[in-house]
Protein backbone atom coordinates (compact mmCIF):
# COMPACT_ATOMS: atom_id res chain seq x y z
CA UNK A 1 0.00 0.00 0.00
CA UNK A 2 2.60 2.13 1.01
CA UNK A 3 4.82 1.67 -2.02
CA UNK A 4 1.60 2.09 -4.47
CA UNK A 5 0.80 5.43 -2.78
CA UNK A 6 4.25 6.38 -2.78
CA UNK A 7 4.51 5.55 -6.98
CA UNK A 8 1.22 7.66 -7.28
CA UNK A 9 2.31 11.13 -4.87
CA UNK A 10 6.16 10.84 -6.84
CA UNK A 11 4.07 10.99 -10.34
CA UNK A 12 2.14 13.54 -9.72
CA UNK A 13 4.32 15.88 -8.14
CA UNK A 14 7.41 14.79 -10.51
CA UNK A 15 5.99 17.75 -13.24
CA UNK A 16 6.06 21.01 -10.53
CA UNK A 17 9.86 18.67 -9.48
CA UNK A 18 11.10 19.19 -12.47
CA UNK A 19 9.89 22.54 -13.41
CA UNK A 20 11.79 23.68 -10.60
CA UNK A 21 14.70 21.83 -10.86
CA UNK A 22 14.98 23.53 -14.61
CA UNK A 23 14.61 26.63 -13.07
CA UNK A 24 17.09 26.41 -10.28
CA UNK A 25 19.57 24.59 -12.74
CA UNK A 26 19.30 28.08 -14.99
CA UNK A 27 19.53 30.17 -12.40
CA UNK A 28 22.92 28.86 -11.49
CA UNK A 29 23.90 28.59 -14.55
CA UNK A 30 23.35 32.57 -14.93
CA UNK A 31 25.23 33.08 -11.95
CA UNK A 32 28.23 31.34 -12.25
CA UNK A 33 28.11 33.18 -15.77
CA UNK A 34 27.62 36.37 -14.15
CA UNK A 35 30.39 35.66 -11.77
CA UNK A 36 33.14 34.48 -14.19
CA UNK A 37 32.70 38.05 -15.95
CA UNK A 38 33.55 39.62 -12.73
CA UNK A 39 36.64 38.14 -11.45
CA UNK A 40 35.97 39.90 -7.96
CA UNK A 41 32.83 38.42 -7.21
CA UNK A 42 34.44 34.48 -7.80
CA UNK A 43 32.66 32.41 -5.19
CA UNK A 44 30.33 35.22 -3.66
CA UNK A 45 27.59 34.64 -5.73
CA UNK A 46 25.86 32.14 -3.46
CA UNK A 47 26.04 35.11 -0.60
CA UNK A 48 24.46 36.79 -3.77
CA UNK A 49 20.33 38.22 -4.02
CA UNK A 50 20.23 37.58 -7.35
CA UNK A 51 21.11 33.96 -6.58
CA UNK A 52 19.49 33.72 -3.16
CA UNK A 53 16.25 35.45 -3.99
CA UNK A 54 15.56 33.28 -7.16
CA UNK A 55 16.03 30.39 -5.16
CA UNK A 56 13.85 31.10 -2.77
CA UNK A 57 10.81 31.86 -5.24
CA UNK A 58 11.47 29.06 -6.69
CA UNK A 59 11.21 26.84 -3.37
CA UNK A 60 8.50 28.67 -2.59
CA UNK A 61 6.39 27.91 -5.16
CA UNK A 62 7.21 24.68 -5.10
CA UNK A 63 6.20 24.06 -1.67
CA UNK A 64 2.43 25.88 -2.84
CA UNK A 65 1.98 23.77 -5.71
CA UNK A 66 3.19 20.17 -3.94
CA UNK A 67 0.58 21.42 -1.30
CA UNK A 68 -1.97 22.17 -3.52
CA UNK A 69 -1.51 19.35 -5.91
CA UNK A 70 -1.20 16.81 -3.33
CA UNK A 71 -4.53 18.09 -1.39
CA UNK A 72 -6.44 20.30 -4.41
CA UNK A 73 -6.48 18.15 -7.14
CA UNK A 74 -8.02 15.12 -5.29
CA UNK A 75 -10.51 17.59 -4.60
CA UNK A 76 -10.86 18.60 -8.83
CA UNK A 77 -11.06 14.94 -10.10
CA UNK A 78 -13.29 13.33 -7.38
CA UNK A 79 -10.54 11.02 -6.50
CA UNK A 80 -10.73 11.72 -2.70
CA UNK A 81 -13.97 9.68 -2.73
CA UNK A 82 -12.36 7.27 -4.53
CA UNK A 83 -9.07 6.76 -2.28
CA UNK A 84 -10.41 7.13 0.90
CA UNK A 85 -12.80 4.14 -0.02
CA UNK A 86 -9.77 1.93 -0.10
CA UNK A 87 -9.59 0.27 3.25
CA UNK A 88 -6.61 2.18 4.48
CA UNK A 89 -8.81 4.31 6.08
CA UNK A 90 -8.36 8.40 5.44
CA UNK A 91 -5.59 9.12 8.45
CA UNK A 92 -3.74 6.45 6.93
CA UNK A 93 -3.97 8.26 3.13
CA UNK A 94 -2.87 11.18 4.71
CA UNK A 95 0.09 10.05 6.51
CA UNK A 96 1.85 8.81 3.74
CA UNK A 97 0.56 11.92 1.43
CA UNK A 98 2.49 14.01 3.98
CA UNK A 99 5.66 11.60 4.19
CA UNK A 100 5.86 11.13 0.40
CA UNK A 101 5.46 15.10 0.13
CA UNK A 102 8.10 15.94 2.86
CA UNK A 103 10.19 12.87 1.23
CA UNK A 104 9.96 14.82 -2.09
CA UNK A 105 11.20 18.52 -0.28
CA UNK A 106 13.92 16.32 0.83
CA UNK A 107 14.75 15.44 -2.12
CA UNK A 108 14.58 19.53 -3.49
CA UNK A 109 16.81 19.89 -0.66
CA UNK A 110 19.36 17.61 -2.00
CA UNK A 111 19.13 18.68 -5.06
CA UNK A 112 19.43 22.19 -4.84
CA UNK A 113 22.62 21.44 -2.34
CA UNK A 114 23.70 19.42 -5.38
CA UNK A 115 23.62 21.63 -7.98
CA UNK A 116 25.12 24.70 -5.59
CA UNK A 117 27.92 22.40 -4.73
CA UNK A 118 28.76 22.02 -8.50
CA UNK A 119 27.66 25.69 -9.55
CA UNK A 120 30.62 26.47 -6.73
CA UNK A 121 33.14 23.51 -7.85
CA UNK A 122 32.63 23.98 -11.80
CA UNK A 123 33.44 28.12 -10.79
CA UNK A 124 36.35 27.21 -7.84
CA UNK A 125 37.79 24.14 -9.04
CA UNK A 126 38.34 21.56 -5.93
CA UNK A 127 39.49 24.31 -3.44
CA UNK A 128 35.58 25.55 -2.56
CA UNK A 129 35.18 27.71 0.60
CA UNK A 130 33.89 26.65 3.55
CA UNK A 131 31.10 24.96 2.77
CA UNK A 132 29.11 26.16 5.91
CA UNK A 133 29.40 29.65 4.16
CA UNK A 134 28.63 28.72 1.20
CA UNK A 135 25.62 27.15 1.62
CA UNK A 136 24.00 29.10 4.88
CA UNK A 137 21.90 30.35 2.67
CA UNK A 138 20.18 27.73 0.63
CA UNK A 139 19.79 25.57 4.11
CA UNK A 140 18.22 28.60 5.50
CA UNK A 141 15.59 28.61 2.99
CA UNK A 142 15.17 24.95 2.80
CA UNK A 143 14.45 24.49 6.67
CA UNK A 144 12.22 27.12 6.36
CA UNK A 145 9.75 26.77 3.45
CA UNK A 146 8.34 23.44 3.95
CA UNK A 147 5.52 25.06 6.47
CA UNK A 148 4.59 26.35 3.39
CA UNK A 149 3.94 23.17 1.84
CA UNK A 150 2.12 22.37 4.95
CA UNK A 151 0.33 25.84 5.14
CA UNK A 152 -0.64 25.21 1.30
CA UNK A 153 -1.85 21.60 1.80
CA UNK A 154 -4.21 22.89 4.50
CA UNK A 155 -5.82 25.58 2.84
CA UNK A 156 -6.58 23.25 0.09
CA UNK A 157 -7.50 20.51 2.07
CA UNK A 158 -9.93 22.82 3.92
CA UNK A 159 -12.87 24.42 2.98
CA UNK A 160 -13.69 27.88 2.62
CA UNK A 161 -16.21 28.06 6.11
CA UNK A 162 -13.29 29.03 8.05
CA UNK A 163 -11.38 31.70 6.25
CA UNK A 164 -8.12 31.64 8.74
CA UNK A 165 -7.19 28.86 7.14
CA UNK A 166 -6.91 30.25 3.51
CA UNK A 167 -4.27 32.60 4.82
CA UNK A 168 -1.84 29.80 6.01
CA UNK A 169 0.74 29.75 3.18
CA UNK A 170 0.53 33.46 3.55
CA UNK A 171 1.64 33.11 7.22
CA UNK A 172 4.02 30.74 6.28
CA UNK A 173 5.36 32.98 3.45
CA UNK A 174 5.65 35.61 6.09
CA UNK A 175 7.27 33.56 8.76
CA UNK A 176 9.71 32.06 6.54
CA UNK A 177 10.51 35.35 4.86
CA UNK A 178 11.08 37.88 7.11
CA UNK A 179 11.28 36.03 10.02
CA UNK A 180 12.88 32.98 10.37
CA UNK A 181 15.82 33.05 8.27
CA UNK A 182 17.27 36.30 9.54
CA UNK A 183 16.57 35.12 13.33
CA UNK A 184 19.53 34.90 15.56
CA UNK A 185 21.43 31.35 15.65
CA UNK A 186 19.01 30.40 12.79
CA UNK A 187 20.10 26.99 13.00
CA UNK A 188 19.05 25.95 16.06
CA UNK A 189 15.57 28.20 16.23
CA UNK A 190 14.76 27.97 12.44
CA UNK A 191 14.46 24.48 12.71
CA UNK A 192 12.64 24.33 16.17
CA UNK A 193 10.37 27.47 14.92
CA UNK A 194 9.77 25.26 11.55
CA UNK A 195 8.31 21.92 13.64
CA UNK A 196 6.63 23.87 15.78
CA UNK A 197 4.75 25.42 13.15
CA UNK A 198 4.72 22.50 10.81
CA UNK A 199 3.17 20.30 14.08
CA UNK A 200 0.35 22.62 14.84
CA UNK A 201 -0.42 22.86 10.72
CA UNK A 202 -0.58 18.50 10.48
CA UNK A 203 -2.69 18.71 13.61
CA UNK A 204 -4.89 21.39 12.02
CA UNK A 205 -5.12 18.81 8.86
CA UNK A 206 -5.94 16.14 10.86
CA UNK A 207 -8.74 17.83 12.18
CA UNK A 208 -9.96 19.34 9.82
CA UNK A 209 -9.62 15.63 7.51
CA UNK A 210 -11.49 14.45 10.13
CA UNK A 211 -14.87 16.52 10.23
CA UNK A 212 -14.87 17.44 6.67
CA UNK A 213 -16.95 15.95 4.16
CA UNK A 214 -15.41 14.48 1.38
CA UNK A 215 -18.29 14.95 -1.29
CA UNK B 1 -46.83 31.13 -8.94
CA UNK B 2 -50.27 29.45 -10.50
CA UNK B 3 -52.33 28.93 -7.59
CA UNK B 4 -53.65 26.18 -9.19
CA UNK B 5 -50.21 24.11 -9.08
CA UNK B 6 -49.65 25.68 -5.72
CA UNK B 7 -52.69 24.55 -4.05
CA UNK B 8 -52.09 21.43 -6.12
CA UNK B 9 -48.36 20.71 -4.86
CA UNK B 10 -48.96 21.14 -1.44
CA UNK B 11 -52.02 18.88 -1.31
CA UNK B 12 -50.38 16.32 -3.11
CA UNK B 13 -47.00 16.12 -0.99
CA UNK B 14 -48.50 15.09 1.95
CA UNK B 15 -50.62 12.67 -0.15
CA UNK B 16 -47.05 11.18 -1.56
CA UNK B 17 -46.56 10.52 2.01
CA UNK B 18 -49.39 8.62 3.01
CA UNK B 19 -48.81 6.86 -0.51
CA UNK B 20 -45.33 6.10 0.83
CA UNK B 21 -45.98 5.16 3.97
CA UNK B 22 -48.69 2.87 2.30
CA UNK B 23 -46.48 0.84 0.22
CA UNK B 24 -43.78 0.28 2.88
CA UNK B 25 -46.52 -1.12 5.59
CA UNK B 26 -48.00 -3.30 2.62
CA UNK B 27 -45.13 -4.69 1.33
CA UNK B 28 -44.56 -8.58 2.63
CA UNK B 29 -42.43 -8.77 5.38
CA UNK B 30 -38.87 -9.28 4.63
CA UNK B 31 -36.43 -12.67 5.60
CA UNK B 32 -34.80 -12.25 9.09
CA UNK B 33 -31.41 -12.46 8.84
CA UNK B 34 -28.24 -10.01 8.87
CA UNK B 35 -28.55 -6.97 7.42
CA UNK B 36 -25.66 -5.33 5.55
CA UNK B 37 -27.06 -1.60 5.71
CA UNK B 38 -29.05 -0.30 8.91
CA UNK B 39 -29.53 3.64 9.27
CA UNK B 40 -31.47 5.34 11.94
CA UNK B 41 -32.97 8.56 11.42
CA UNK B 42 -30.27 9.61 8.85
CA UNK B 43 -30.11 13.48 8.70
CA UNK B 44 -27.88 15.59 6.80
CA UNK B 45 -28.32 19.28 6.16
CA UNK B 46 -26.53 21.33 3.49
CA UNK B 47 -26.63 24.52 4.33
CA UNK B 48 -30.15 25.50 5.49
CA UNK B 49 -31.52 22.55 3.13
CA UNK B 50 -31.86 19.45 4.38
CA UNK B 51 -31.31 16.85 2.00
CA UNK B 52 -31.52 13.66 3.64
CA UNK B 53 -34.25 13.56 6.40
CA UNK B 54 -34.38 10.88 8.93
CA UNK B 55 -33.81 8.36 6.76
CA UNK B 56 -34.53 4.47 8.01
CA UNK B 57 -33.30 2.32 5.82
CA UNK B 58 -32.44 -1.72 6.46
CA UNK B 59 -30.68 -3.93 3.44
CA UNK B 60 -31.02 -7.53 4.07
CA UNK B 61 -28.11 -9.57 3.27
CA UNK B 62 -27.91 -10.54 -0.65
CA UNK B 63 -30.44 -8.35 -1.96
CA UNK B 64 -30.25 -6.09 -4.78
CA UNK B 65 -31.54 -2.61 -3.89
CA UNK B 66 -32.21 -0.01 -5.51
CA UNK B 67 -32.13 3.75 -4.49
CA UNK B 68 -34.18 5.81 -6.40
CA UNK B 69 -35.32 9.47 -6.90
CA UNK B 70 -35.34 12.72 -8.92
CA UNK B 71 -31.94 14.65 -8.99
CA UNK B 72 -31.58 16.11 -5.75
CA UNK B 73 -33.27 13.65 -3.67
CA UNK B 74 -31.02 12.65 -1.53
CA UNK B 75 -29.22 9.36 -2.84
CA UNK B 76 -25.73 10.02 -3.59
CA UNK B 77 -25.59 11.55 0.01
CA UNK B 78 -26.91 9.00 1.41
CA UNK B 79 -24.63 6.42 -0.08
CA UNK B 80 -21.74 8.86 0.97
CA UNK B 81 -23.06 8.54 4.15
CA UNK B 82 -22.71 5.12 4.07
CA UNK B 83 -19.19 5.05 2.86
CA UNK B 84 -18.00 7.48 5.94
CA UNK B 85 -16.86 10.40 3.31
CA UNK B 86 -20.56 12.78 4.57
CA UNK B 87 -20.52 12.59 8.27
CA UNK B 88 -24.24 12.84 9.26
CA UNK B 89 -26.12 15.51 11.45
CA UNK B 90 -28.03 13.37 12.96
CA UNK B 91 -29.32 9.43 12.99
CA UNK B 92 -26.87 6.67 12.36
CA UNK B 93 -25.51 4.41 9.88
CA UNK B 94 -24.33 1.16 10.63
CA UNK B 95 -22.80 -0.76 7.43
CA UNK B 96 -21.56 -4.47 8.17
CA UNK B 97 -22.46 -3.77 12.08
CA UNK B 98 -19.91 -0.90 12.08
CA UNK B 99 -20.71 2.55 12.33
CA UNK B 100 -20.01 4.06 9.11
CA UNK B 101 -17.93 7.04 9.99
CA UNK B 102 -15.76 4.62 11.97
CA UNK B 103 -14.98 1.69 10.30
CA UNK B 104 -12.14 -0.63 10.69
CA UNK B 105 -10.01 -1.50 7.70
CA UNK B 106 -11.13 -4.84 7.61
CA UNK B 107 -14.49 -4.08 7.15
CA UNK B 108 -13.96 -1.29 4.68
CA UNK B 109 -11.84 -4.32 2.63
CA UNK B 110 -15.29 -6.23 2.11
CA UNK B 111 -16.77 -3.06 1.00
CA UNK B 112 -16.23 -1.67 -2.60
CA UNK B 113 -17.57 1.70 -4.20
CA UNK B 114 -18.69 2.56 -7.43
CA UNK B 115 -18.72 6.12 -7.36
CA UNK B 116 -20.32 8.59 -9.44
CA UNK B 117 -18.67 9.49 -12.52
CA UNK B 118 -15.97 6.86 -11.99
CA UNK B 119 -13.48 9.10 -9.93
CA UNK B 120 -10.46 7.13 -11.00
CA UNK B 121 -6.55 8.64 -11.49
CA UNK B 122 -7.18 9.71 -15.11
CA UNK B 123 -3.45 9.85 -15.69
CA UNK B 124 -2.48 5.72 -15.15
CA UNK B 125 -3.27 3.00 -17.62
CA UNK B 126 -5.60 0.31 -16.61
CA UNK B 127 -2.91 -1.69 -15.59
CA UNK B 128 -1.32 1.37 -13.67
CA UNK B 129 -4.80 1.43 -11.96
CA UNK B 130 -5.03 -1.91 -11.05
CA UNK B 131 -1.38 -1.79 -9.58
CA UNK B 132 -2.07 1.40 -7.34
CA UNK B 133 -5.69 -0.50 -6.21
CA UNK B 134 -4.59 -3.86 -5.83
CA UNK B 135 -1.92 -3.34 -2.56
CA UNK B 136 -5.12 -1.49 -0.43
CA UNK B 137 -6.92 -4.83 0.32
CA UNK B 138 -6.08 -8.25 1.52
CA UNK B 139 -7.53 -10.50 -0.74
CA UNK B 140 -7.74 -9.50 -4.61
CA UNK B 141 -8.73 -11.63 -7.52
CA UNK B 142 -6.64 -11.63 -10.43
CA UNK B 143 -8.33 -13.60 -12.23
CA UNK B 144 -11.79 -11.47 -11.21
CA UNK B 145 -10.00 -8.37 -13.07
CA UNK B 146 -9.10 -10.52 -15.92
CA UNK B 147 -12.24 -11.81 -16.34
CA UNK B 148 -14.18 -8.45 -16.73
CA UNK B 149 -11.00 -6.62 -18.92
CA UNK B 150 -11.15 -9.13 -21.20
CA UNK B 151 -15.30 -9.59 -21.32
CA UNK B 152 -15.07 -5.89 -22.68
CA UNK B 153 -11.40 -5.84 -24.37
CA UNK B 154 -10.29 -2.82 -22.71
CA UNK B 155 -6.84 -1.84 -23.64
CA UNK B 156 -4.72 -2.15 -20.63
CA UNK B 157 -1.88 0.01 -21.72
CA UNK B 158 -4.55 3.05 -22.42
CA UNK B 159 -4.36 6.19 -19.87
CA UNK B 160 -7.81 6.16 -18.46
CA UNK B 161 -8.72 9.67 -19.85
CA UNK B 162 -8.37 8.23 -23.46
CA UNK B 163 -10.90 5.58 -22.47
CA UNK B 164 -14.81 6.21 -22.93
CA UNK B 165 -17.29 6.83 -20.11
CA UNK B 166 -18.41 3.21 -20.25
CA UNK B 167 -14.98 2.12 -20.44
CA UNK B 168 -14.13 3.96 -17.42
CA UNK B 169 -17.04 2.06 -16.00
CA UNK B 170 -16.56 -0.66 -16.76
CA UNK B 171 -12.85 -0.10 -15.58
CA UNK B 172 -14.16 0.72 -12.42
CA UNK B 173 -16.59 -2.28 -12.04
CA UNK B 174 -13.99 -4.33 -12.63
CA UNK B 175 -11.57 -2.72 -9.97
CA UNK B 176 -14.83 -3.31 -7.64
CA UNK B 177 -15.40 -7.09 -8.21
CA UNK B 178 -11.96 -8.01 -7.61
CA UNK B 179 -11.56 -7.27 -3.43
CA UNK B 180 -14.50 -10.19 -3.52
CA UNK B 181 -16.64 -7.76 -1.57
CA UNK B 182 -19.70 -8.32 0.91
CA UNK B 183 -21.06 -5.19 -0.20
CA UNK B 184 -21.00 -3.64 -3.12
CA UNK B 185 -22.27 -0.19 -3.74
CA UNK B 186 -22.54 1.74 -7.08
CA UNK B 187 -23.60 5.53 -7.12
CA UNK B 188 -25.51 6.02 -10.47
CA UNK B 189 -23.10 3.48 -12.09
CA UNK B 190 -24.73 3.76 -15.40
CA UNK B 191 -25.26 7.30 -16.09
CA UNK B 192 -23.73 9.01 -18.95
CA UNK B 193 -23.35 5.67 -20.88
CA UNK B 194 -25.36 4.52 -24.07
CA UNK B 195 -27.79 2.24 -24.44
CA UNK B 196 -25.30 -1.16 -25.27
CA UNK B 197 -22.34 -0.20 -22.61
CA UNK B 198 -25.49 0.11 -19.83
CA UNK B 199 -27.12 -3.48 -21.19
CA UNK B 200 -23.46 -4.65 -20.84
CA UNK B 201 -22.48 -3.31 -17.58
CA UNK B 202 -25.87 -4.93 -16.23
CA UNK B 203 -25.19 -7.71 -17.44
CA UNK B 204 -21.79 -8.36 -15.87
CA UNK B 205 -23.27 -7.12 -12.57
CA UNK B 206 -25.99 -9.70 -12.95
CA UNK B 207 -23.09 -12.10 -13.01
CA UNK B 208 -21.55 -10.53 -10.10
CA UNK B 209 -25.21 -10.35 -8.28
CA UNK B 210 -25.48 -14.47 -8.83
CA UNK B 211 -22.63 -15.10 -6.51
CA UNK B 212 -24.13 -16.23 -3.20
CA UNK B 213 -24.75 -13.42 0.09
CA UNK B 214 -23.17 -10.45 -1.65
CA UNK B 215 -25.29 -7.48 -1.20
CA UNK B 216 -25.55 -4.83 -3.99
CA UNK B 217 -26.69 -1.73 -3.43
CA UNK B 218 -26.63 0.86 -6.08
CA UNK B 219 -28.85 4.28 -7.14
CA UNK B 220 -29.93 5.21 -10.20
CA UNK B 221 -32.37 7.10 -12.62
CA UNK B 222 -32.81 4.71 -15.49
CA UNK B 223 -35.84 2.58 -14.10
CA UNK B 224 -35.41 -0.26 -16.69
CA UNK B 225 -32.23 -1.38 -15.50
CA UNK B 226 -33.84 -1.14 -11.91
CA UNK B 227 -36.18 -3.58 -13.43
CA UNK B 228 -33.94 -5.55 -14.33
CA UNK B 229 -31.75 -6.41 -11.26
CA UNK B 230 -32.96 -4.98 -8.15
CA UNK B 231 -35.22 -6.77 -5.94
CA UNK B 232 -35.98 -4.20 -3.66
CA UNK B 233 -36.61 -0.36 -4.16
CA UNK B 234 -36.54 2.46 -2.29
CA UNK B 235 -37.56 5.83 -3.54
CA UNK B 236 -36.45 9.21 -1.82
CA UNK B 237 -38.25 11.99 -2.30
CA UNK B 238 -36.84 15.33 -1.32
CA UNK B 239 -34.87 13.88 1.39
CA UNK B 240 -37.48 11.32 2.72
CA UNK B 241 -37.48 7.95 1.82
CA UNK B 242 -41.28 7.68 0.36
CA UNK B 243 -41.03 3.89 -0.97
CA UNK B 244 -39.43 0.92 0.83
CA UNK B 245 -40.89 -2.37 -1.02
CA UNK B 246 -40.03 -4.97 -3.28
CA UNK B 247 -39.92 -3.79 -7.08
CA UNK B 248 -42.65 -5.79 -8.20
CA UNK B 249 -45.16 -4.90 -5.40
CA UNK B 250 -44.51 -0.99 -6.00
CA UNK B 251 -44.78 -2.07 -9.56
CA UNK B 252 -48.44 -3.53 -8.74
CA UNK B 253 -49.25 -0.93 -5.89
CA UNK B 254 -50.18 1.96 -8.64
CA UNK B 255 -52.93 2.67 -11.34
CA UNK B 256 -53.55 5.26 -13.49
CA UNK B 257 -57.19 6.17 -14.00
CA UNK B 258 -57.80 8.49 -17.22
CA UNK B 259 -61.02 9.85 -17.37
CA UNK B 260 -62.62 12.53 -19.52
CA UNK B 261 -64.88 14.95 -17.18
CA UNK B 262 -67.55 17.23 -18.73
CA UNK B 263 -65.61 20.05 -17.83
CA UNK B 264 -62.76 20.55 -16.36
CA UNK B 265 -61.86 20.84 -12.79
CA UNK B 266 -60.10 23.43 -10.64
CA UNK B 267 -58.82 21.19 -8.77
CA UNK B 268 -59.62 17.26 -7.93
CA UNK B 269 -60.54 16.87 -4.56
CA UNK B 270 -58.41 14.99 -2.01
CA UNK B 271 -58.69 11.26 -1.64
CA UNK B 272 -56.96 9.02 0.63
CA UNK B 273 -54.57 6.66 -1.97
CA UNK B 274 -54.76 9.90 -4.68
CA UNK B 275 -50.93 9.84 -5.05
CA UNK B 276 -50.91 12.73 -8.34
CA UNK B 277 -52.94 13.88 -10.65
CA UNK B 278 -52.69 16.08 -14.34
CA UNK B 279 -55.64 17.76 -16.38
CA UNK B 280 -55.28 18.68 -19.84
CA UNK B 281 -58.73 20.47 -21.06
CA UNK B 282 -61.40 17.78 -19.94
CA UNK B 283 -58.77 14.84 -19.49
CA UNK B 284 -57.84 14.13 -15.85
CA UNK B 285 -55.66 11.73 -14.96
CA UNK B 286 -55.36 10.58 -11.54
CA UNK B 287 -52.55 8.19 -10.00
CA UNK B 288 -53.82 5.92 -7.11
CA UNK B 289 -51.64 3.87 -4.57
CA UNK B 290 -53.56 0.08 -4.14
CA UNK B 291 -57.14 0.95 -6.11
CA UNK B 292 -59.66 -0.26 -4.77
CA UNK B 293 -63.71 0.22 -4.66
CA UNK B 294 -62.77 3.35 -2.54
CA UNK B 295 -61.28 5.08 -5.24
CA UNK B 296 -63.50 3.67 -8.09
CA UNK B 297 -66.30 5.55 -6.27
CA UNK B 298 -64.66 8.61 -6.31
CA UNK B 299 -63.44 8.60 -9.81
CA UNK B 300 -67.70 7.28 -10.49
CA UNK B 301 -68.21 10.64 -8.42
CA UNK B 302 -66.32 12.57 -10.74
CA UNK B 303 -69.15 11.90 -13.25
CA UNK B 304 -66.56 10.92 -16.02
CA UNK B 305 -67.76 10.28 -19.40
CA UNK B 306 -65.18 8.10 -20.24
CA UNK B 307 -62.69 5.84 -18.28
CA UNK B 308 -59.38 3.65 -18.67
CA UNK B 309 -57.50 1.96 -15.06
CA UNK B 310 -53.96 1.28 -16.66
CA UNK B 311 -51.53 -0.62 -15.28
CA UNK B 312 -48.14 1.24 -15.10
CA UNK B 313 -44.82 -0.30 -15.71
CA UNK B 314 -41.70 0.55 -13.43
CA UNK B 315 -40.58 3.52 -14.80
CA UNK B 316 -43.87 5.06 -15.38
CA UNK B 317 -44.95 4.20 -11.64
CA UNK B 318 -41.64 5.82 -10.89
CA UNK B 319 -42.99 9.05 -12.88
CA UNK B 320 -46.12 9.20 -11.78
CA UNK B 321 -45.08 8.71 -8.25
CA UNK B 322 -42.43 11.07 -7.86
CA UNK B 323 -43.78 13.91 -10.12
CA UNK B 324 -46.76 15.19 -7.75
CA UNK B 325 -49.60 17.13 -9.43
CA UNK B 326 -49.26 19.08 -12.48
CA UNK B 327 -52.25 21.03 -12.83
CA UNK B 328 -52.78 22.66 -16.18
CA UNK B 329 -49.26 23.97 -17.76
CA UNK B 330 -49.67 27.65 -18.87
CA UNK B 331 -48.77 26.49 -22.62
CA UNK B 332 -51.67 24.34 -22.50
CA UNK B 333 -54.07 26.48 -21.44
CA UNK B 334 -53.48 28.70 -23.93
CA UNK B 335 -53.66 25.76 -26.75
CA UNK B 336 -57.21 25.16 -24.89
CA UNK B 337 -58.22 28.49 -25.28
CA UNK B 338 -57.44 28.52 -28.92
CA UNK B 339 -59.39 25.30 -29.35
Amino acid sequence: MFRAMLRKEIIELAAPFLLAFAALATVIVEAVSRSRRHFDQQGAWMLDDDFVYPFLVISLCLAVVMGLVQSLSEDVQGTWRYVLSFPGGWRRILKLKLACGLAVWLCWGGVAVALSFLGMFVELGPAPEPLQKLFDPVLRILVCVPVVYLGAFLTALRRANWFFSRLMPAVGVFVCWFILPYLPAWWIVAPLATAGFGAVLIALMFHVASSRDFA
Amino acid sequence: MDPVNESANAGTTDAAAEQGRAVQEAGPERVSGQQPVVTDRLTKYYGGSRVVNGLNLTIEEGSVYALLGRNGAGKSTTIKMLMGLVHPDFGSATVLGEDAHNMTPETRAQISWVGEGHPLYRWMTIDGAIRFAKPFYPVWHDDLVEQVIEHFKLPRKRRLYRLSNGQRAQVSLALAVASDPKLLILDDPTIGLDTVVRRDFLESMIQIIQQEGRTILFSSHILSDVDRVADHIGIMLDGVLRVDAPTERFRDALRKVVVELPAPLPKPPDCPGLTSWAQTGNRLELVFVDFNEIHQSYVDSLTPTTQDVLELNLEDAFVEYTRGARGIMPSFVREVAHV
